[in-house]
């Protein structure tokens, strides 16, 4: 028997209409996806191509105007569904006037949690996403948006779920926020969980996804795995280090010898991420970026693909 | 790829609970923890500001029994004020504003249904109008329990200032009653079982023909006799009939400024008048007339049929021949005895009925109120009120109160000086203990018994009035016995929970207009309902507006019945629930104990109501798209 999708739409469509029912915006027309179990699924597009809309649909949020979806085979929005996603909004839509602590207390009883796993949970969790004993403590409307977006992913984890609809995760994340969130995405995708997630920040998408699916003016204009995407097939990139200005005269002159065209000799740059990260871990007396374990799950699909050091 | 049907409802997926009261307890505790620390709450310490200020500032006639009740109303008001408050602006906020701030797209894509969801709110809005309606509680006890110390002080120096010039010593018994107890008491009533029953005080012998009964001239009281059952029309018909009253007169004892006359008439049976043959006002009044009492007491008059002229000395038979006999005697000072022989119907060729039954004395009467006279001096009207038995167990630890309520019409120029009688028989040891003292229009009158005279048991009590031009309207309710009702702060509570129970109805009421609409469209709807509502108890209770209104509609009395007003205002107002049974009424804020059967009832229709308002409002909301 074919295994169940997490996520599948059939031409989803939705098209928001004004008071007096006509169409006023044509939102998401026709959406064709199926997710794999256990992959990570980016969602890219300019503001306004559909994303959030798409996400919105998924979780019952709002009703698709025509076509369908389908949560791990069932419609969206009801209970039985929602008992088994997380979902981590745009912006940590939250209860201002709760704790870090009676947030994720609250959410747990939404799932049945028994007192004691909720105390359990919650402490995993706010030491997971790093928020700390002081934090806890205080309500959400003190909390900077880094750090309601560190209780709203905890909020999402709450029900161990499997599958997270992350929207713009890493929006409002200082680089460090940043680069925790993307390892704890990769962590959560070694623990088998399938995670959608919607981005405008290509790098990020880049750096997690193993599928993307790129949405603009509500429409699916690209869908497939990233390495194949992103693949310059008619390029060759070798990446050495120690190589001497003689011994770079020498290799560019044999490649040149094979009837093949040199683009670029340049020795690569980093990632302004990276470079941003050693130096202020550095200054903070941290370990640097290369020296911290590599995180639980596997590597970053396409990882040295890409230039990293 | 062919997707699996998609399944719908709210089926529980494995591992979470069907038993919806968790979430439903964790919706509502989120809510009450956001008013609270949104300091929603400071609305009641406010509201209990205003309550002092208006109440303390307010004059009152009589502070010594009025403050209390007027302080406790006072309490509730600002209670429902409050109530009013949560339930038109806060309630209709609470679907909104989550939705505003984007916090339902956190919550609704947890395992919540619709229902747990509208169910949660409503009960988090409900419990913080509760913890409100509490503040208000305990700020308003403790400023009654502050009014009362006054008050008693004030009783005492009342007592002691009025001993010497009082009329009657029985006068000062409630007041001293509150200056020995406080005036934090709180009554249960137990009602008469049986009358007022009116009978004529005999001075001159003349209940020594038990078979006879008497009226008084000009109290109001007449005669009776049911006809319905009687040959009368058909020997009215035939062209012959007469009506003979054979009856017994005597001198009541004050001199006669008019000369006593008999007023004698054929008018409809009140089952003739409800099923609505009445008969045309001019027919009416030729169905009455005037006769002089003759000597030998024998008055012999013709009945001819409705409809012709009206021939002196006679009477006409209502059209339907649904007639009852009525005698009242005008004048001053006249008795008029009948007894079981006294009409008889005489026909032609000699035919005479049997005797008619009768005659049952009617009392004067005026908004269901029967009058005791106290025209004449001698012989008196007496009114009596019997208890079968009180338990003893259900008296006060003290003396027993018995509280005795008229309404006092006087009889010519008003009386100042008013002096009735109240005299208590106990059947089980014949001992009678009598009061004189001032009965008043407004104020009940309260007597204390001695717990050595009576303590339970059966108990009759007589009524009289002493002065000659009062009438005291007397009801079935007008003499009780206050029992033991419990702590005064127990009937506070009781208030509260009443007010509660309603306020969380238009709790529900406005988060289900929140769960459809945006704030404003909510808290207008909310605000017309409660505008509707109170615009509707207002023209209940004014009579001056609907009288305006009926003055208006008079024209159109010939109209089919859906244009009356008072057939427009019972079927136009009944999807509102009453504003006014919000609060308790008013017996119980005058201090009478709130009894838990009326509380159960209020619990009873305010759970029907708010549980059927969260139902509709889930089904509103879970066809809403929270994001859209």
């Amino acid at each position: 028997m074919a295994e169940i999708p997490p996520v599948a739409t059939f031409g989803l469509t939705k098209t928001y209409r004004d008071f007096w029912g006509r169409d006023k915006v044509h939102a998401l027309t026709g959406l064709d996806l199926a997710l794999v179990r256990g992959e990570i699924f980016g969602l890219l597009g300019p503001n306004g191509s559909g994303k959030s809309t798409t996400i919105k649909l998924l979780l019952g949020l709002v009703f698709p105007s025509a076509g369908r979806a389908e949560i791990l085979g069932m419609a969206p929005g009801t209970p039985a569904v929602n008992q088994k996603i997380g979902y981590l909004p745009e912006e940590s839509y939250l209860h201002r006037f709760l704790t870090g602590e009676e947030t994720l207390d609250f959410y747990g009883r939404l799932f049945g949690l028994s007192r004691a796993d909720r105390r359990r949970k919650t402490d995993e969790l706010l030491d997971l996403v790093g928020l700390d004993r002081r934090a806890r403590a205080r309500q959400l409307k003190e909390y900077s948006k880094g750090m309601s977006r560190r209780i709203g992913l905890a909020q999402a984890l709450v029900n161990d779920p499997e599958l997270l609809l992350l929207d713009e995760p890493t929006s409002g994340l200082d680089p460090i926020g940043t680069r925790e969130m993307k390892d704890l995405i990769l962590r959560l995708k070694g623990q088998g969980k399938t995670i959608l997630l919607s981005s405008h920040l290509l790098a990020d998408v880049q750096d997690v996804c193993d599928r993307i699916g790129i949405l603009a003016r509500g429409e699916l204009k690209e869908l497939g795995r990233v390495r194949d995407l992103l693949l310059q097939r008619d390029v060759f990139q070798v990446q050495a280090r120690g190589v001497t200005p003689e011994a770079a005269r020498r290799i560019v002159a044999a490649v040149e010898a094979t009837g093949a065209q040199v683009v670029s000799t340049d020795p690569p740059a980093t990632t302004l991420e990276d470079l941003f990260l050693r130096v202020i871990r550095g200054e903070a007396g941290g370990r640097p970026e290369s020296a911290k374990p590599p995180p639980a799950g596997p590597s970053r699909p396409g990882g040295d693909d890409h230039g990293r050091p | 790829m062919a997707a699996p049907e998609a399944s719908r409802g709210n089926r529980p997926a494995p591992g979470r609970s069907p038993w919806p009261l968790r979430r439903i307890g964790a919706v509502a505790r989120v809510t009450l923890v956001q008013g609270l620390r949104m300091r929603l709450w400071l609305l009641a310490p406010l509201a209990l500001v205003v309550l002092v200020v208006a109440d303390a500032s307010s004059p009152r006639f009589d502070p010594i029994f009025e403050g209390i009740p007027a302080a406790f109303s006072a309490t509730l008001l600002v209670m429902a004020i409050l109530a009013v408050l949560v339930g038109v602006f806060f309630a209709t906020y609470s679907i909104p504003s989550e939705i505003e701030s984007k916090t339902a797209y956190t919550v609704c894509t947890k395992p919540l249904s619709a229902l747990e969801f509208v169910a949660g709110k409503t009960a988090g809005m409900s419990l913080l109008l509760l913890g409100m309606l509490l503040v208000v509680a305990a700020g308003g006890y403790g400023y009654i329990c502050v009014r009362a110390a006054e008050i008693r002080a004030l009783a005492g120096r009342h007592v002691a200032e009025a001993r010497g010039w009082v009329a009657h010593p029985a006068d000062l018994n409630a007041v001293e009653a509150v200056a020995q107890l406080g005036p934090l008491q709180t009554y249960r009533y137990h009602r008469a079982d049986s009358g007022p029953d009116f009978a004529i005080l005999d001075p001159q012998g003349l209940a020594s023909d038990t078979s006879l009964r008497w009226i008084l001239s000009n109290s109001g009281a007449r005669f009776r006799w049911d006809l319905t059952q009687t040959p009368l029309r058909d020997w009215v018909g035939e062209g012959s009939a007469e009506l003979r009253l054979q009856l017994t007169t005597r001198a009541a004892g004050t001199a006669s400024a008019k000369p006593p006359q008999l007023i004698v008439g054929l008018v409809p049976t009140p089952e003739s008048r409800a099923s609505g043959r009445n008969v045309p006002p001019e027919t009416e009044q030729r169905m009455a007339q005037k006769f002089d009492v003759p000597p030998d007491g024998l008055l012999r008059i013709p009945v001819v049929m409705a409809g012709g002229p009206a021939a002196p000395g006679s009477l006409q038979m209502p059209p339907d021949g649904a007639a009852e006999l009525q005698l009242y005697a005008t004048g001053d000072g006249l008795l008029v005895g009948a007894g079981p022989a006294s009409a008889s119907i005489q026909g032609s060729a000699g035919k005479v009925s049997p005797s008619i039954p009768g005659p049952a004395v009617a009392v004067g009467s005026e908004r269901g109120r029967q009058w005791l006279v106290g025209r004449s001096r001698v012989p008196r009207a007496q009114a009596a009120f019997r208890f079968d038995t009180v338990p003893e167990g259900e008296l006060a630890a003290g003396n027993t109160a018995v509280e005795i309520g008229f309404s006092l019409q006087s009889w010519g120029p008003p009386t100042i000086t008013s002096t009735a009688r109240a005299a208590f028989l106990n059947p089980q040891t014949g001992q009678t203990r009598s009061f004189e003292f001032t009965p008043e229009g407004y104020h009940s009158t309260i007597l204390y018994l001695d717990r050595t005279f009576w303590h339970g048991g059966p108990l009759e009590v007589r009524l009289e009035s002493e002065t000659d031009d009062d009438f005291l309207g007397l009801l079935p309710e007008s003499v009780r016995i206050r029992a033991e009702g419990g702590p005064f702060v127990l009937n506070l509570a009781k208030s509260m929970l009443n007010v509660w129970c309603f306020g969380s109805v238009l709790v529900a009421f406005g988060v289900l207009l929140s769960t459809r609409f945006a704030w404003f469209v909510s808290v207008l709807g909310g605000m017309t309902f409660v505008i509707m509502a109170f615009a509707r108890d207002f023209i209940r209770h004014q009579t001056v507006v609907a009288d305006m209104a009926a003055a208006l509609l008079r024209w159109g009395q010939d109209w089919p019945q859906w244009l009356h007003w008072e057939w427009i205002v019972n079927r136009v107002s009944p999807p509102l629930p009453s504003l006014q049974s919000m609060l308790p009424g008013e017996n119980v804020r005058m201090g009478q104990a709130m009894a838990l059967a009326e509380l159960g009832d209020a619990f009873l229709w305010s759970a029907i109501a708010v549980a059927a308002l969260v139902l509709v409002g889930a089904l509103l909301f879970r066809h809403r798209e929270v994001a859209a």
